[in-house]
């Protein structure tokens, strides 16, 4: 199975883009597509100096945004999975408001919190939330009758209902959630670091762009993705962790 | 003594209000065991809820000893039909579930625990997944929770039935090796003449939807007694299924 050596498909894939990189570029023959070892000279040269700062900038939003929407989002998601009225209550609110594209709330959000951090911490928030909500209240509806006599019949309240049970069976939902809102939340990260802050790679990659530094630029872009790799790796890993009865 | 007296249970159908159970009375001694046959549908697991604390809207009485019977105040063990094990707990988490709940395990029920899953097999197999496990060896652990917990109730809904022969047979005898120890009062619903028979002192058989109480069977001489071969054993399955033919002709 593929799962038994994880670092080896990290590389092989890391080593196909390069390669694709590559024909790109030979092919292309523009400044605007470099070589990709030109690039990766680059980013060596300027990732502690320059670039490290930014990605941790943006490394701390995305995180910052997570766990917003998950303290929102779990709670919620649990109420509506456990109790029918919430989800009766609830529901058309979520469903009214889940396909709106978060970024059209942005001028509304940058209103009400201002440019800053905040924000932009609400913004993937915003994105996250929705996916954890309708996971986790999925996940507790599927949970079967059956697995809650037991605890029932010996007088468990809610709270032991929620430790033994709905936590541990929402718990992959959650994960899975946040592996499909991570994209998302990554591109709407990206955009609103264009304005209002000086750091985060948002900033970066348009400040080289503007600056014609297409060496810095792409450098960014890589830098981007591998943030990207970093939390989905992160999400796996906590899955692994966390859900070890999962892959018996 | 548990006594059950006029209980009705209705539920919402699309159809308009049906009724699961009718007019079911029953008493329950104390370290007896008592088996409901019923068809499929006629509310035996509607029953087992009622008892369970599950269901609370019904109408009649629920006593034991003279008060409601609640979960709060009686100790219930129920093992469902798929054995009742959380999937994310490991054997030893889920046989402990049933005393842990409320309070922290002590050192008494680790060493009671060890000696139960010694003598049910289990010993080894602590530490993985019911999802690992075998039919049997799930069916163990949740006998390992129930008895773990020593309830003064204990109800199990056709808890033998998705076994092979020989496995459901196995474990009719490991319960019954282990009720005879410390007669718990049981209520076990089965689809299963012999099951019945070979475990139940006293046979309640329920008529179709909405299920009613057709008969109770004194089975005291052979219940929790008589090897499978014997010849009683034999001779009352066949008095019990001709009794059961009778009470399920409309």
């Amino acid at each position: 199975m593929s799962e038994n050596r994880p670092k080896a498909w990290y590389l092989y894939g890391a080593v196909a883009l390069l390669v694709l990189w590559q024909g790109a570029s030979v092919f292309a023959d523009l400044p605007i597509v470099p070589r990709p070892l030109a690039v990766l000279d680059n980013l060596g040269r300027i990732f502690g100096d320059k670039i490290a700062l930014h990605s941790l900038f943006s490394l701390g939003r995305i995180v910052a945004g997570a766990v917003g929407a998950m303290a929102v989002g779990i709670p919620v998601g649990l109420g509506m999975g456990y109790f029918p009225r919430l989800d009766r209550a609830l529901s058309p609110l979520v469903y009214l408001t889940y396909p709106i594209p978060k970024i059209a709330l942005l001028p509304v959000v940058m209103l009400l919190a201002g440019l800053g951090e905040t924000a932009k911490i609400i913004m993937i928030a915003l994105i996250i939330v929705f996916q954890v909500i309708i996971a986790v209240r999925d996940g507790v509806k599927s949970i079967p009758g059956e697995m809650y006599y037991p605890l029932y019949s010996l007088g468990a309240g809610f709270g032991a209902v929620l430790r033994e049970i709905l936590i541990p069976a929402s718990t992959p939902r959650i994960l899975s959630a946040m592996r499909i809102a991570m994209a998302t939340a990554v591109s709407v990260l990206f955009f609103t670091e264009t304005f209002g802050t000086e750091y985060g790679m948002g900033y970066f990659i348009m400040d080289a762009w503007l600056r014609v530094n297409y060496l810095e630029m792409y450098a960014g872009i890589v830098v981007l993705s591998v943030l990207g790799l970093i939390l989905f790796a992160a999400i796996d890993w906590l899955e692994r962790r966390l859900c070890r009865w999962q892959s018996v | 003594m548990i006594s059950i007296s006029a209980l009705a249970v209705a539920y919402e159908a699309q159809a308009g209000r049906c009724l699961a159970l009718e007019n079911v009375s029953l008493g329950l001694e104390v370290g007896e065991t008592c088996a409901v046959i019923g068809p499929s549908g006629c509310g035996k697991s509607t029953l087992l809820k009622v008892l369970a604390g599950i269901i609370k809207k019904y109408s009649g009485t629920v006593m034991i000893d003279g008060r409601p019977l609640t979960p709060r105040e009686t100790k219930i063990g129920f093992i469902p039909q798929n054995y009742g094990l959380l999937p994310w707990k490991t054997v030893y988490q889920n046989a402990l579930l049933g005393v842990t709940v409320g309070r922290a395990a002590t050192g008494a029920d680790k060493a009671r625990l060890a000696a139960l899953f010694d003598q049910l097999g289990l010993a080894g197999l602590e530490d993985r997944y019911p999802g690992e496990l075998s039919g049997g060896q799930q069916q163990r652990v949740a006998l390992a929770r129930a008895f773990l917990l020593r309830p003064t109730l204990l109800l199990m809904d056709e808890p033998f039935s998705a076994l092979d022969a020989i496995t459901r047979e196995e474990l009719q005898d490991v319960f019954r090796h282990f009720w005879r120890r410390e007669p718990i009062a049981t209520v076990l619903v089965t689809h299963q003449v012999e099951e019945a028979v070979y475990l139940g002192r006293k046979l309640v058989i329920l008529s179709a939807a909405p299920g009613r109480v057709r008969q109770v069977v004194d089975n005291s001489p052979v219940g929790a007694v008589s090897a499978r071969s014997d010849g009683s054993f034999a001779r009352q399955c066949a008095l019990v299924r001709e009794i059961i033919q009778e009470a399920w002709r409309k």
